[in-house]
């Protein structure tokens, strides 16, 4: 979106959001997406991006999508998903808990149960740091392995804010790292791992460097990071993926996939099918529900904004 | 960049050794080839081109052998051999 837009996005929101807060909140959620779709109908630039979007995916899944009714859509989902949790900010808990409905718990809690650590599979799906706040509200173990996201709840930001040896604080990466120090939060990872932590990362984050691998994804290639394979066979910890649906009714869905494990072979192997096997899912979900593609549909229509302008900065560093 | 192991370090026959049993897990963790030389000031990731990935498994793997605990935010000054090799002597549980 050119800054003219955000601007006006961030007037909006600014403007609305006080008014939000003080509605239950899976209408307030609801009432979110009316900005993102108020933009779809007011703004030229905004309508072309999302429709040429929604056609590239319509043209990969071949479906019957009506284009315009889905970009629409999307543009009101899509400002839920960059919202992330800031419309759960300050609640209590009963409140907050009321956004959330849980699938497969019981997946995430078997793998806990085994006492290796668990590796929370997330990705760019839907509302994709729900998962994160509901469990650091429910009290599990959490550490995120992945680039300090900004504007987050207060909840949220006091835990990043977690010091100590295996504090969230020091778990945080960059695309700056030097390879001391990305072996240094690898390292921590594998040790939140064996304290018997949840660490979540993304299966689908586009990064440069030798610890990556091509891969196809909706149809075209991408680098995406290896790292969650090779810190599952190096630790064997149980990998559980993660989806977090967000509903027509403003409801956040958590889904929780059976564990699956990495043999300390896949260390040294080639890692391309145990990336498709957590891109497929993904694929699955997409096709499903496209309103909860976020920026998956742009990759296809606008590949400049695929990767972002901190990794073009690190292939012309080296 | 063709090299062969050299001795390590001068110094007490106990420090060369250790040197010696450091560069040799090293070379196993990171499968150098047999024939790079490992100087006490070979830089891990510049001069033995050790990448991140690699490097945690060095680490792993030095804890492991030496049974020392390497401190996380320790890893991005342990820079060579001869750092490596320093902080696990001054760790080396005493016997």
């Amino acid at each position: 979106m050119r800054r003219h837009g955000l601007n006006l996005r961030k007037f909006l929101l600014r403007f609305t959001f006080p008014f939000l807060k003080r509605l239950e909140p899976r209408q307030a959620s609801r009432s979110l997406s009316a900005i993102g779709r108020w933009e779809y109908r007011h703004l030229a630039s905004v309508r072309l991006r999302f429709d040429r979007a929604v056609e590239a995916g319509k043209a990969h899944f071949q479906t019957d999508w009506d284009v315009v009714e889905t970009a629409r859509e999307l543009a009101g989902y899509h400002i839920r998903f960059r919202t992330r949790d800031l419309l759960l900010d300050g609640l209590d808990d009963e409140r907050a808990r009321s956004v959330f409905e849980i699938e497969g718990r019981e997946h995430l809690d078997e793998a806990l149960a085994q006492r290796r650590g668990v590796i929370l599979l997330s990705n760019h799906y839907g509302g994709n740091l729900m998962q994160a706040h509901w469990m650091i509200r429910e009290g599990y173990p959490l550490r995120m392995y992945m680039e300090r996201p900004r504007r987050v709840s207060r909840l949220m930001s006091n835990y990043f804010d977690q010091d100590g040896p295996l504090g969230q604080k020091k778990m945080f990466i960059s695309r700056k790292m030097e390879p001391a120090e990305a072996a240094a939060s690898v390292l921590k990872a594998s040790k939140a791992l064996r304290a018997g932590m949840v660490v979540m990362m993304a299966s689908d984050v586009q990064w440069i460097d030798s610890h990556t691998a091509e891969v196809e994804f909706l149809g075209k290639r991408f680098r995406f990071s290896t790292t969650w394979v090779t810190l599952a066979a190096m630790s064997g910890a149980p990998v559980v993926q993660v989806f977090s649906h967000l509903e027509p009714d403003g409801a956040s869905r958590l889904e929780f996939l059976p564990a699956l494990s990495v043999p300390p072979e896949a260390l040294r192997a080639n890692p391309t099918p145990w990336m498709r096997l957590a891109l497929v899912e993904i694929e699955r979900r997409v096709a499903a529900s496209p309103l909860n593609s976020n920026d998956y549909f742009f990759w296809l229509s606008d590949p400049d904004i695929s990767v972002s302008a901190a990794a073009l900065q690190h292939v012309e560093r080296h | 960049m063709t090299m062969r192991t050299t001795p390590p370090i001068s110094g007490s026959a106990v420090a060369d050794d250790l040197l010696s049993q450091v560069a040799d897990q090293v070379r196993r963790a990171a499968k150098l080839p047999a024939d790079r030389i490992m100087q006490p000031s070979s830089r891990l990731v510049e001069d033995l081109g050790i990448d991140s990935l690699d490097l945690v498994g060095v680490m792993l793997q030095v804890q492991d052998r030496f049974g020392v605990e390497i401190d996380d935010d320790d890893v991005v000054k342990l820079t060579t051999l001869e750092a490596l090799t320093t902080y696990v002597a001054q760790r080396l549980p005493q016997v």
